[in-house]
């Protein structure tokens, strides 16, 4: 499987893979067959054209959250529980340690396989999910979310500007809430103003309530190769964890 | 008189409490290109909409062809008559430039090739093809200016309305907006504050106020009655005002300017 390859493959395919992949992980229990989830993760990702410094990254999220939990989750000590090291009461246990692993291993290897599987522009898997039957009303919010949220934060960064201009300072007091309410509000009128404008030049170039989206490549059997590779990884992680609980 | 490609005949509307046209005739003919000026508030973006089939008007009718436009010619009006608003970026609502530019053609049920040919001759139109796989949120406020356009040329409009077209371009990107707006080969209705645009672009010019008509003509001699400008919010362009004779400045530093 290139990197070439997996770039190529048809977003819906890619899409359908990562669900096929992403439910039997976020299922699974057992230490090899998450040490094997993880690896498949890592696959995707190393395969996916992504530059590593970017996959990192886009991974950062997840290590963020997955780190301190797997560093705390050690400590958990359910009743009956056995200490990890001897002569350390209130120490880490086995029972503790193995789910921190169980989490950790889950996490990264779902974070892994997302970050491969997304790595095409957020649009694209967003135009897919369409194409596979998402609800129009959420893919089109979304894809108008996507173009618009930057300019929000320009909204944003340019408010902040003039209000520290005029000698505003925030502190924990009425005021301050009362700046921020107001500028919430600013911000939240404009973005209805706007939406109405946008809505108004949609309609104007002929919208009518459907976004026909750009017509893409046709579903070809590569792209079928992969949903039904993915689908057989799935299945085979289910059988090494139905094997390790037997 | 030349039959007029799209025509307004007493329009009028008003927003909550407020009205903003007063009964507007006015009619385009193919080979014109009209400005419209006057002070804010005046109704000039109003009338654009109402022209291309954004709102509906309270009273009064459109005619397109001659033909009156009602409920079942609003598609073709709007395909008809393109508008380019005055903030491009509320036309620019998808994740790239050609997928805005196709849009207007893809809603048209075109099939892709003719989508994809259109959407090509329209940026080349604007000299923005190299902007084709460009995000709009990051292309500067001319390249979104051309971007817009394109985007309504895409469409293959019999009229272009044009917002305040030059209300964010430096002067190089007015001028080049200039040159590209007189090459277009259609009829073109201008609302500006930009004097100096209409005086260099259009063949006609109309003066609103308080949602009225004032004034009609050709753009020199309505631009250059400086009671009637002063009389509605407005100025005599530089450019038609005597000017003190050249020289009397200095060139402050850098490389000596050309003889």
């Amino acid at each position: 499987m290139s990197e070439r390859w997996l770039a190529r493959r048809d977003d819906r395919a890619r899409l359908l893979a990562f669900g096929l992949l992403a439910a039997p992980l976020s299922a699974l229990d057992a230490p090899s067959a998450l040490a094997l989830g993880a690896a498949t993760g890592a696959l995707v990702a190393a395969t996916s054209g992504l530059p590593w410094r970017l996959a990192l990254r886009r991974l950062a999220p997840v290590l963020v959250l997955v780190v301190p939990v797997a560093l705390l989750t050690p400590f958990w000590a359910p009743p009956g529980a056995t200490p990890l090291l001897d002569g350390w009461p209130g120490g880490p246990t086995r029972e503790g340690a193995a789910l921190a692993g169980s989490i950790a291993l889950r996490a990264l290897a779902l974070g892994l396989l997302a970050v491969g599987a997304f790595a095409v522009p957020l649009p694209r898997t967003l135009e897919a999910a369409s194409r596979l039957g998402a609800p129009a009303a959420l893919v089109h919010t979304a894809l108008l979310t996507v173009r618009f949220v930057e300019r929000l934060d320009d909204d944003l960064a340019r408010a902040g500007r003039a209000l520290r201009l005029r000698g505003f300072r925030p502190r924990p007091d009425l005021a301050t809430s009362r700046t921020y309410a107001a500028l919430t509000g600013a911000l939240l009128v404009r973005s209805v103003a706007r939406t109405e404008r946008v809505e108004a030049a949609m309609r104007l170039r002929g919208y009518a309530g459907q976004l026909l989206l750009a017509p893409r490549a046709a579903f070809g059997p590569r792209d079928a190769l992969l949903v039904v590779a993915a689908a057989g990884l799935g299945l085979g992680l289910l059988l090494v964890e139905r094997g390790w609980s037997a | 008189m030349e039959p007029a490609v799209l025509e307004a005949r007493g329009l009028t509307y008003a927003y909550p409490g407020r009205d903003v046209l007063a009964g507007v005739s006015l009619r385009i003919a193919p080979d014109e290109r009209v400005g419209l000026v006057g002070p804010n508030g005046a109704g000039k973006s109003t009338l654009l909409l109402l022209l291309a089939g954004a709102l509906a008007p309270v009273g009064g009718e459109l005619l397109l062809d001659g033909r009156p436009v009602d409920a079942t010619r609003l598609d073709d009006l709007r395909r008809r008559v393109g508008l380019v608003f005055q903030l491009a970026d509320d036309m620019l609502f998808t994740t790239s430039v050609e997928d805005d530019v196709a849009f207007g053609p893809r809603h048209l049920g075109l099939p892709p090739d003719e989508v994809e040919r259109r959407v090509g001759e329209a940026l080349a139109a604007v000299g923005a093809l190299p902007l084709r796989g460009r995000v709009p949120h990051q292309l500067s406020a001319g390249e979104r200016r051309a971007v817009a356009l394109a985007a309504v040329l895409a469409m293959r409009p019999d009229v272009v309305l044009l917002d305040e077209p030059t209300s964010d371009l430096d002067p190089r990107g007015r001028r080049a907006l200039v040159a590209l707006l007189r090459g277009l080969g259609r009829p073109l209705l201008v609302a500006s504050h930009d004097l100096e645009l209409v005086l260099a672009l259009c063949t006609r010019v109309l003066v609103i106020d308080g949602g009225r008509l004032v004034a009609d003509g050709e753009p020199a001699r309505v631009l250059g009655d400086e009671p009637l400008m002063l009389a509605h919010g407005l100025e005599r362009p530089h450019s038609l005002a005597p000017h003190a004779p050249p020289g009397d400045h200095r060139h402050l530093g850098g490389a000596p300017l050309p003889p």
